[in-house]
């Protein structure tokens, strides 16, 4: 009940167009309320299933890595630099 | 090459896992001076990565080019490279000069948020839902294109960096439930300019938002309760940029509206004042969007939406050790200089 409640009451609000809209918007979100919203949006289990891997940041700290462990090295490049905006 | 839809599989990811090291950043590393270019170079990387569009790569910690994305057959190449280059601390690899690395590290001292960026959509009796591609006018007749689309709508994380004097700044000395603080406004710009633009959901290409297009970026943090051993904040603030809604004008293809955002912020922290950290650090942007989505060339992308679309961003502490939490905002280390104000307060 509450998930469907605060997922439409935020739905109908944001939905208003214009400032006045956000002007009437409730101040605060109880803390159930706003979990229901950063789980709605966070990745559900099964998605964004990239991110499950450790990613290093750059190529020389990769290389470091690899040259220790023995392994080679996989690299995903993007435009922004995927993963985190793999274009 | 985009998020390659058929390699997130559970044999692909234990296989990358337990026998890859995986790295992730821009393409023009590539063409950088210094020894991460040089070392891509001699793989002839360059001559792969000519676009900013996504590549998959394999090389040896020897300098050896390999293949395509992590496979077995990629392994199999590897295995085949004489000892000298591939067994456990046979390739010598000496630590990098911090002025010849070309990515920016996560400020000494500093907090990391991750920020999932998700596309939205509004059920019949109007909750909102995590969007499906069928949801999108523009690709909707088009199973192709909702073939290679359908993993973008999955929610994508990037990150925020805080300096630690800024996430200090959140903490007063002698806090007092029912004080207000005023979250200082380059944080708020910060997120407004390069976290809270929909276009992280997709490519991140260019998409910082100029300050003077920022129209409203605020946030308050009102401390409900305040003890010895922590403070709580209720977060509530509003950010809007670009252009202001006309429902006449934002329609698509290639409608005339430029782009616009708006959204509520809402949120809760913790400090424990024992620890001295930020235990909690949830925000959500319960978020709208509309107007033109450019691609490269301008053109709308398949996500843009006539009228105004939900969309939703979460925030949250970047916690653990994964290397993958020092992937830079944006993914793109160029977003954090001088150039584009991402630390400054005056930009």
């Amino acid at each position: 009940m509450l998930q469907r409640s605060i997922l439409r009451f935020v739905a109908a609000f944001t939905a208003i167009i214009g400032a006045a809209a956000y002007a009437e918007a409730p101040k605060f979100l109880t803390p159930a309320e706003l979990e229901q919203l950063h789980q709605l949006i966070k990745p559900q289990q099964g998605e964004s299933r990239w991110m499950e891997i450790d990613w290093y940041p750059n190529v020389w700290e990769a290389r470091q890595r690899a040259a220790a462990e023995g392994k080679p090295i996989f690299l995903w490049a993007g435009s922004g630099g995927a993963p985190a905006a793999g274009c | 090459m985009g998020r390659v839809p058929a390699l997130w599989t559970d044999e692909t990811i234990e296989l990358i896992k337990k026998h890859f090291v995986a790295a992730a950043v821009p393409t023009w590393v590539c063409r950088a001076e210094g020894p991460e270019g040089d070392f891509l170079r001699r793989a002839g990387i360059d001559k792969r990565w000519v676009t900013s569009s996504g590549y998959m790569h394999c090389v040896s910690a020897s300098g050896k080019f390999l293949g395509g994305r992590a496979s077995l057959s990629v392994l199999k190449e590897f295995q085949q490279l004489p000892l000298t280059e591939r067994a456990p601390g046979s390739v010598s690899v000496p630590d990098l000069p911090a002025a010849q690395a070309v990515l920016p590290s996560p400020p000494v001292g500093g907090l990391v948020l991750k920020v999932h960026a998700r596309f939205l959509s509004s059920d019949q009796n109007g909750q909102l839902r995590p969007a499906v591609t069928t949801d999108f006018p523009l690709m909707r007749d088009k199973p192709n294109v909702q073939k290679s689309w359908a993993l973008f709508l999955q929610p994508n994380t990037e990150y925020l960096w805080l300096t630690r004097d800024e996430w200090q700044s959140l903490v007063p000395a002698e806090p007092t439930t029912g004080e207000t603080l005023v979250v200082p406004r380059n944080i708020v710009l910060r997120m407004a300019r390069f976290h809270l633009t929909p276009q992280r959901a997709t490519t991140s290409e260019g998409h910082i938002v100029s300050v003077r297009s920022v129209k409203s970026a605020e946030l308050s943090l009102l401390v409900d309760d305040a003890s010895p051993q922590r403070i709580r904040y209720q977060a509530t603030g509003f950010v809007r940029w670009g252009s202001d809604y006309d429902e006449s004008q934002a329609t698509t293809p290639n409608g005339p509206l430029a782009q616009g955002f708006e959204s509520p912020l809402y949120g809760r922290l913790t400090y424990d004042r024992e620890k001295q950290v930020f235990v909690q650090f949830d925000l959500v942007a319960p978020s709208h969007v509309w107007g033109r989505w450019g691609d490269a060339n301008g053109k709308s992308m398949y996500v843009e939406r006539p009228g105004r679309s939900p969309f939703g961003f979460a925030l949250e502490l970047a916690t653990g050790n994964s290397p993958t939490n020092r992937l830079p905002p944006g993914g793109n280390g160029r977003y954090v200089t001088e150039a584009t104000g991402y630390f400054s307060v005056d930009q």
